[in-house]
């Protein structure tokens, strides 16, 4: 079977709560999206140094003397690309709200 | 209020304020998040908790503190009504700040869901396929037309709301509402996501200790969590469920079976079935009236009394009684979901008088009542305390509207 796209975005207006500042709003969302990102690299690098110390390694010189291969660097590039499309979802919306913006339109049938 | 309330209540608030360690029990159909997902999702539920208690308990201090004061100052008295108050919170920063991050938090809640249900989705239809389909049963009608009230918006802002399908025999929408809910209550709902039916369910043993009923039908029952608990609490019950969406009934027959629960689920709208007269003994709902709409809900109750067989009842749980509520600006907070979340029918539900519209669609009016039911929620599991079965009872909760045939 073939996999699925799905919108982030929900069908509906927008709301807005900041009077007088539209960008607020989006600015708020950028912020949220970080601090989530953050918390996931933090229980990421919990989680890896918890198994490691249990064989026995000691990952902090291992990190220091790491050499990224291009291989590496192609991931996290990737990562990094699908990293800020997270962030800056809220201004994808607002662009895509725009008539004739030329961005996709959400994914799904049947809406 | 009597020791024995208080005393519940504080014990009730205890469990709120201990640390949110609850997880969602896995089943065969509940979507398998990755490690960063995983951690996304925890990181929302502690983000979502945190902005709806900012909504409810700071801002109550920041209404009282500068926002009531100020109103006060120009008209020569305090807010009266919800409507004045949550105009001139409207105005506050702190106000802003609180709304623009709920609404904030719910988008990046079902982000976070839809990451794992779209990278896993052939999988989970294969397994809503292969699970041991022995309980209950399943009937999808494609022919079934979707009303504008869920065509309209997609409620809580869930992209794609309960409807949407995505591939053939499609149950995504399911998956991203059994996941997204756990996290929308906090964990709060339990495990199995299913403290509100428990709720309801004891709120009708409490009024009927006797009631023996033979059928039950479950309307809006998106993918069973709150009709599970009637399998338990009536053994000898052949229990049904409905929902207009077809991925909601598929993959809420897959979990059910996943869980050894015999239901019969069905896609219809409560508005109009396919049973027959006096069918059931029970007809209940949680949550669903006020997302329908006011040319649907007379139909519902019109509908349940068809349904119902003579001496059974009929029992709809939603919103709290918003009058009932003393305090105007927390009538201003319980009503916030209407202008962040994707309610269009939340504000105008209060408006409607329900017990009027129950006596129209032919219930005998000494039969109807208006009630609260305690929120039951599950106590977070320490290691002081590892138990995860634990549940307190809050004061306020859902408000009832209740009738009998």
């Amino acid at each position: 079977m073939n996999g699925i796209k799905i919108s982030r975005s929900a069908k509906g207006p927008r709301p807005s709560f900041f009077a007088g500042e539209p960008g607020a709003d989006q600015l708020l969302g950028m912020l949220m999206a970080i601090a989530s990102e953050v918390a996931v690299l933090h229980e990421r690098m919990d989680t890896v140094e918890q198994i490691a110390a249990a064989r026995g390694i000691s990952l902090a010189a291992e990190i220091e003397a790491f050499e990224p291969t291009i291989a590496d660097r192609e991931r996290l590039a990737a990562w990094r690309q699908q990293f800020m499309q997270r962030i800056l979802q809220g201004v994808a919306d607002d662009v895509a709200s725009i008539a004739g913006a030329g961005m996709p339109p959400p994914t799904g049938q049947k809406r | 209020m009597p020791p024995g309330m208080q005393a519940a209540m504080q014990e009730y608030f205890r469990a709120l304020m201990q640390l949110n360690t609850h997880w969602q029990d896995a089943h065969a159909m509940l979507p398998k998040a990755n490690h960063d997902e995983r951690a996304r999702q925890d990181f929302i539920k502690t983000l979502h908790n945190r902005a709806a208690n900012l909504s409810r308990v700071e801002a109550k201090a920041v209404y009282e503190g500068r926002v009531a004061p100020r109103f006060a100052s120009t008209h020569g008295r305090r807010p009266d009504s919800r409507s004045e108050a949550r105009l001139a919170m409207a105005e506050d920063t702190f106000w802003q700040a609180v709304v623009g991050l709920r609404r904030v938090a719910q988008e990046m809640l079902w982000a976070s869901v839809i990451d794992t249900v779209e990278r896993t989705a052939p999988e989970l239809n294969a397994r809503a396929k292969s699970v041991d389909r022995k309980l209950g049963s399943l009937r999808v009608n494609p022919e079934l037309p979707i009303p504008g009230y869920l065509t309209a918006v997609d409620i809580h802002a869930m992209p794609g709301n309960y409807h949407t399908e995505y591939a053939p025999e499609d149950v995504s929408a399911g998956a991203i509402f059994d996941r997204g809910t756990f996290l929308y209550t906090h964990g709060y709902i339990g495990p199995l996501a299913d403290n509100l039916g428990k709720g309801v369910l004891e709120y009708i043993r409490k009024a009927n200790p006797d009631f023996k009923p033979r059928r039950i039908l479950d309307m809006g029952c998106t993918i069973g969590a709150s009709t599970l608990p009637y399998c338990d609490a009536f053994p000898d019950a052949e229990i049904h469920a409905l929902d207009l969406a077809a991925p909601c009934v598929r993959y809420g027959y897959a979990r059910a079976n996943a869980l050894g629960k015999a239901v019969h689920f069905s896609q219809q709208n409560a508005e109009q079935t396919d049973y027959p007269d006096g069918h059931f003994d029970l007809v209940v709902s949680h949550i669903m009236l006020h997302e329908t709409s006011r040319q649907a809900i007379p139909r519902i109750f019109q509908e349940s009394h068809r349904l119902l067989s003579p001496g059974g009842k009929m029992v709809h749980a939603d919103l709290p009684n918003i009058g009932r509520i003393p305090d105007v600006f927390q009538q201003v907070a319980v009503n916030q979901d209407h202008y962040d979340n994707n309610e269009p029918m939340w504000a105008g539900y209060h408006d409607l008088d329900l017990p009027k519209l129950i006596e129209a669609a032919g219930f005998e009016a000494g039969t109807i009542r208006m009630d609260s039911g305690s929120m039951i929620i599950s106590v977070p599991p320490s290691t002081a305390s590892p138990a995860r079965d634990r549940i307190v009872r809050g004061m306020f909760g859902y408000g009832v509207f209740a009738a009998s045939r």
